[in-house]
């Protein structure tokens, strides 16, 4: 591997998303070389640079969970419980993509077994 | 801990312990990753949200064919990249600057980076992102932008000059 070759590779070598061939090669390369190595140096700072003004960027705002959830579990319109903690029955109505479908969960010492689904009408 | 494909596998039999999981392992680098491509946080918001529930309804559609990172960010980018295609048919929201002033911090090292990124072209500033923040290899980004590799590397070789240009 030449200079050039090795150079190109850097950028992901400090980034360690090399395979396992790549990076021994650029390793090997990098044992015999000044010049690559004071590059390599300069790639990992600006690694570390970018991860960390990147990673100080907001995340998600608070509520997205419950708008993704909304749309996949649906808005809870209503529940009914039977029986106790141990075993028991649950009914579930929401709204969900404009449909309103009910759902059936068994409960039994502490677990929830889904027991049935209906589509809830176009 | 679960990996990502067990996990993946779990939300493919709708279970939502299993999707919360993922979501708070995804969802806030998704909304950078978008916020780094729309600058705009209502869109980025909505590219979570999107990525989300497209990640619930297609779980079983995973073939493993490459990691479950690359693929959640593959649908996040065809998401960010559908709503520039609406906001461009419509009224477009306002791009905002990565970086939000607070004079009572003055300018930091982060800001300046974040400035410096938000300096390159589009293209360029993907690449650097997705590899130096998310980790992900030039064969696992050409794959993901759908470009050759080279292109990859090359995108990177500017993107780097015009950074350290930027920051010296």
């Amino acid at each position: 591997m030449n200079c050039r070759e090795a150079r190109e590779l850097l950028p992901w070598y400090a980034a360690g998303s090399l395979s396992a061939g790549e990076s021994t090669a650029v390793a090997a390369h990098l044992a015999a070389c000044q010049a690559c190595r004071a590059e390599l140096a300069r790639e990992v700072e600006l690694v570390r640079e970018v991860q960390g003004a990147v990673g100080r960027l907001p995340g998600a705002p608070a509520g997205t969970w419950e708008k993704v959830l909304a749309r996949t579990r649906g808005i809870p319109l209503g529940k009914l419980e039977l029986g106790s903690f141990l075993v028991g029955l649950s009914l579930g109505l929401s709204l969900r993509g404009g449909r309103v479908p009910l759902e059936g969960e068994l409960r039994l010492l502490g677990r929830k077994l889904p027991l049935f689904k209906t589509e809830g009408g176009a | 801990m679960a990996d990502d494909r067990e996990l993946l596998s779990r939300v493919a039999a709708h279970d939502e312990a299993a999707f919360r999981r993922l979501y708070e392992r995804y969802a806030d680098r998704v909304f950078r990753y978008a916020l780094t491509l729309l600058r705009n946080r209502h869109l980025a918001e909505e590219v979570v949200q999107e990525t989300m529930v497209a990640v619930w309804q297609g779980a079983g559609s995973f073939k493993g064919g490459s990691r479950v990172s690359t693929w959640i960010f593959g649908i996040a980018r065809n998401q960010a990249h559908a709503l520039l295609r609406r906001e461009e048919r419509g009224a477009r929201e306002a791009e905002e600057p990565l970086v939000l002033p607070d004079p009572a911090e003055g300018v930091h090292r982060r800001d300046r980076v974040l400035a410096a990124l938000e300096g390159l072209p589009p293209e360029q500033r993907e690449v650097v992102v997705l590899a130096f923040y998310e980790g992900l290899s030039y064969r696992e980004i050409g794959r993901l932008l759908g470009v050759p590799e080279g292109t990859v590397k090359s995108r990177m070789h500017f993107a780097k000059r015009r950074l350290r240009e930027a920051l010296a």
